[in-house]
């Protein structure tokens, strides 16, 4: 556990500068230069060195934004966890742990954004609620039904499929950054913050791109059938080459609506998780 | 006069005052200025603006002027009349002409007509400008500070405020968008925070004939050419100075430039509201070779400032020619290619296909101008209708949609992109011999133009009444103007997420609209207050 | 998938912003910056600042001295100034980074000597001006030192002995 957690500290330091990368990527995607591949790493820096400004809701609003982060980075530091054993090794418990971690730092998010006073926030919020209903519980059954060993070919591969596209949905970015959305609520969610607290948002949002990164990753491991070191040198070579993947297809593509959101995801994943029923329930 | 014009103008009654080539001046009773109205409404004839002059020095009377334009004639019927200054009220044409709602108010604000028969409100002036003083009137001085008055906020702010700055809008403007859940079921719109009064600047001491061009192109930081052009048309036609055809040819290309970096920039700030910022930032780097093109044909990268009355003045010459040939030819080839990946975006079809519809019959009540209009199914551009400088010579296509949504409006502009490439290498190619501009000219005072130009967002109107060295009325109706009245129909209906995209889809230019309001909230709006809180 | 067409149009563009300003900006032959007046050719004569649409060149006389003044910040880059000077004394240059954090750096000013006449001892006006008028349009040393009311009067006297009417 010890080593996994040295690991963890390793990989959360390099999230940040993943992040740089990905600036980078989408700057060359649209032919400019873009910012140093330090820049996330420069911003937080800057913003934990900023006066402390607390929004309308005070200790309250703050706790949860913090909360929010932490329980992130124990589902981070999890998720690390897991990928020095391969997910086939993992347990049903950590599986159930991950999905219990992840539902409430996106419960937290959710009511740090109704509970401002600010229609952006609050429409903002209704949006991340809408969404995260779409596609996270559909998440949580191709992720234990993973860690369960199904041996059968199709059921595996449905649910790998659910759980890339849930994890992509995850990372929040384009078409799914509608909670966020600049242009339509300026910020929405993030709206009310300033200062250290919007660096720890900005940490949050970044741990979300990294436990989406990782979790794909990891898809792709237990079907490769890594197992131990193998597992955790694939883990930290694949996790940039996914996140940089998340990159490119964020920005070939504009964003979504709430409701053709809500739509698309929730026919695909329905479709793909009643195929995944009836293959589970033949056992193939 | 032709026939069909004959017949109208009869029709309407009153006094013929003047007839010039593209203007009819015809002075209309108070009692039947509605019927007039009416009748050329009916008979095809789209409103323009209205304009208020203080003409007490001339001939004793507040004058009132109401632009009618015949696009199928290409003939302007102007309205004249007159109002008493002892009594300064008139009758109001909005019930027969929706699209005079905002001049009257801007009328009433600035010059203190009263309009009969109609709802009131302030609509260019601050909330904190004392009441009876009207800075159109002669007497008031350009440069006078009136006292502020402190009021009571009438209102309280409710429902989604769009503006005065957000992320989606580029300047100051306040939207308040009413929704239940995430469907906008209605608008109200408080504009004018950026007036800034330059049509009584034009006219007082501080400026002459020359400098106002000057003044004109910083109406507005995209199409300031447009502004600048339109107001020398007027000045020109009005003083009947000749300008050299060769000056003519240069002012459409640099307009048409000035359409090309336009239409790029909308495009791009399409593509990054709808979270498409790989077609922002291309369309911008495609729209960079215009800007340079620009700088190279007139010494700036916007407010060209080579508009003088008689002619321009940069003369073109073989490397400038050739310049403008291979960037247009570069821009075509590269806008093309983005234009296919940018239609072929998933999220932009089904965000841009029926969202902000605007009928034909309500774009028609309306009178909108532009790309506005040309999605709505109205064949109307003033370069085909009006033909002016040197665009009676190109051919080029005029886009037309019937669908009224926001994709229509986007290939409008996609299209306009490609004509305009055209015309520009027409124009080039029939640039004539010559000089550029005529230094000697008179401009006798007391008389009247109307000048429109085809701006990228539509139809700009510009009514000179020349004075002694300087404009003794100068009005500017920009394309906004027009089309932020239709925006209440486009976004009633339409989903919250689409309204940035929605509002932007007029192209709007709010500086360009708000040379001088505030719109009060009417109470029976208020019941959805309660639906946002709830949502 | 003509999606992925934008990611070809990225490739085969490369890199289109600059490192401003540690890269030359991009500036064509024909741009024009902020005007730069010559002091040694101005004759204080004033056709710039009354063709100047924002007012940013001003003409002030204290009596002694009148000072042209160059204010940067109002500016248009309009080049009309340069355009009238009858003693092509302005120039317009490429100058564009012009901020500055302070308000005198913005502005520039030719400082112009006022003569007198010699005779009633009014204004006539700058030094400069009058050297200008002297060399295009050669009068006598004893006329360019007069004010125009003096010099028609002196002229008008010099006339009258000449043809032998109106003396005493």
């Amino acid at each position: 556990m010890l080593h996994s957690i040295a690991i963890a500290i390793l990989q959360l330091a390099l999230a940040p500068v993943y992040d740089g990368v990905e600036r980078k990527v989408r700057a060359a995607i649209h032919t400019r230069i873009g910012p140093p591949v330090l820049q996330t790493w420069y911003d937080l820096i800057k913003l934990f060195s900023k006066e402390v400004v607390i929004p309308v809701g005070g200790g309250w609003y703050t706790l949860v934004t913090v909360l929010e982060m932490l329980t992130l980075v124990t589902a981070s530091i999890l998720l690390v966890h897991v990928s020095t054993v391969g997910l086939a090794q993992a347990t049903i418990f950590e599986a159930v742990i991950f999905i219990v971690l992840t539902g409430i730092a996106t419960t937290l998010a959710i009511m740090r954004a109704v509970s401002q006073n600010n229609v952006f926030s609050v429409l903002g919020g209704f949006r991340e609620f809408s969404l995260v209903l779409s596609a996270e519980p559909f998440l949580a059954v191709s992720l234990l039904l993973l860690v369960s060993g199904v041996e059968a070919a199709a059921s595996r591969a449905i649910a790998a499929l659910i759980l890339l596209i849930a994890a992509y949905v995850v990372s929040g970015r384009v078409p799914y950054d509608i909670a966020e959305a600049e242009p339509e609520l300026a910020s929405g969610v993030n709206i009310e913050l300033a200062g250290p607290l919007l660096g720890v948002a900005t940490v949050s949002a970044v741990l979300k791109k990294f436990i989406s990164a990782t979790l794909t990753v990891l898809v792709f491991v237990l079907l490769g059938g890594l197992s131990g070191l193998t597992s955790l040198t694939a883990v930290a070579l694949l996790t940039p080459l996914t996140w940089i993947t998340h990159t490119v297809v964020s920005t070939l593509l504009g964003r979504s609506r709430v409701d053709l959101a809500v739509r698309f995801l929730y026919t695909t994943l329905f479709i793909l998780s009643s195929m995944l029923l009836v293959s589970y329930g033949l056992g193939v | 006069m032709k026939d069909e014009v004959r017949t109208i103008v009869e029709k309407i009654g009153g006094v013929v005052e003047e007839v010039k080539k593209s203007e009819i001046y015809v002075r209309i009773p108070q009692q039947t200025v509605r019927t007039a109205a009416r009748l050329l409404y009916d008979s095809e004839a789209y409103f323009k603006t209205c304009v208020g002059v203080d003409e007490r020095e001339v001939n004793g009377f507040y004058t009132i002027y109401h632009i009618f334009g015949l696009d199928s004639q290409g003939v302007d019927i102007v309205l004249k009349v007159l109002v008493p200054e002892e009594d300064p009220q008139t009758s109001s044409i909005v019930s027969e002409v929706p699209a005079a709602d905002w001049c009257e108010l801007e009328i009433q604000d600035l010059l203190g007509i009263k309009f009969g028969g109609r709802l009131t409100k302030r609509l260019v002036l601050p909330e904190d400008w004392p009441d009876g003083v009207y800075p159109l009137r002669k007497e008031f001085r350009y440069d006078e500070k009136p006292s502020r008055v402190i009021r009571e906020e009438l209102h309280e702010e409710a429902g989604i405020p769009v503006g005065p700055y957000h992320p989606a809008l580029h300047e100051p403007e306040y939207f308040e968008l009413y929704v239940e859940g995430e469907k906008v079921v209605d608008v109200a719109y408080r504009g004018f925070h950026v007036h800034r009064g330059i049509e009584k600047l034009a006219e007082s001491p501080r400026f002459t004939y020359k400098q106002v061009p000057f003044l004109a192109e910083r109406i507005c930081g995209i199409c300031g050419f447009v502004h600048s052009t339109c107001y020398i048309m007027a000045v020109e036609k009005a003083a009947d100075i000749e300008t050299p055809e060769r000056a003519e040819f240069i002012r459409s290309i640099v307009l048409e430039v000035e359409r090309l970096h336009s239409h790029l920039l909308w495009i791009g700030v399409a593509a990054h509201l709808l979270g498409y910022d790989a077609g922002f930032m291309h369309a911008w780097r495609i729209r960079e070779h215009v800007m340079v093109l620009a700088e190279y044909l007139t010494g700036s990268r916007k407010t060209y400032g080579i508009n003088v009355i008689g002619g321009v003045r940069k003369d073109l010459n073989v490397d400038k020619i050739d310049k403008t040939m291979k960037t247009i030819a570069q821009v075509r080839e590269e806008f093309k290619k983005l234009a296919d990946a940018l239609l072929s975006i998933p999220q932009i079809k089904s965000r841009a296909v029926g969202t902000g519809v605007l009928t034909k019959s309500e774009a028609r009540a309306l009178s909108v101008v532009g790309p506005v209009a040309r999605a709505s199914g109205l064949y109307r551009d003033v370069r085909k209708d009006y033909p002016y400088l040197a665009y009676g010579r190109v051919s080029f296509r005029v886009p037309l949609y019937t669908e009224g949504d926001n994709l229509a409006r986007l290939l409008v502009r996609v299209e306009e992109v490609f004509e305009s490439i055209e015309i520009v290498k027409q124009l080039v190619d029939l640039l004539p011999g010559g000089s550029v501009v005529v230094e000697e000219y008179d401009i006798p005072p007391g008389r009247k133009a109307v000048a429109a130009i085809e701006a990228p967002r539509g139809e700009d109107v510009h009514f000179v009444i020349t004075g002694l060295g300087r404009p003794y009325r100068w009005r500017v109706r920009a394309p906004t103007y027009q089309n932020i009245p239709a925006l209440r129909a486009m976004l009633r209906g339409t989903p919250l997420a689409d309204a940035p995209l929605t509002i932007a889809s007029i192209d709007p230019c709010f500086s360009c609209t708000d040379r001088v309001l505030v719109v009060d909230i009417e109470t029976g709006r208020k019941s959805f207050i309660k639906l946002v809180r709830g949502g | 998938m003509s999606i992925a067409k934008i990611l070809e149009i990225a490739l085969k563009t490369g890199r289109v912003t600059r490192k401003y300003p540690y890269e030359p900006p991009l500036l064509t032959s024909e741009f024009r910056g902020a005007v730069r007046i010559d002091p040694s050719k101005c004759w204080g004569c004033g056709a710039c600042v009354k063709i100047c649409p924002p007012n940013a060149l001003a003409l002030r006389n204290s009596g002694k001295e009148a000072t042209l003044e160059y204010f940067v910040g109002r500016c248009i880059f309009c080049g009309m100034c340069a355009e009238v000077c009858p003693a092509k004394a302005i120039e317009v240059t490429k100058e564009f980074e012009l901020s500055s954090t302070s308000l005198e750096n913005l502005k520039s000013r030719v400082i112009h000597r006022l003569t007198r006449c010699s005779s009633c001892g009014s204004l006539v006006w700058t030094e400069a001006e009058l050297k200008s008028v002297v060399k295009s349009s050669p009068i006598a040393e004893e006329y360019a030192v007069l004010c125009p009311k003096c010099r028609k009067s002196k002229f008008a006297r010099a006339a009258s002995i000449r043809i032998g009417v109106g003396s005493e």
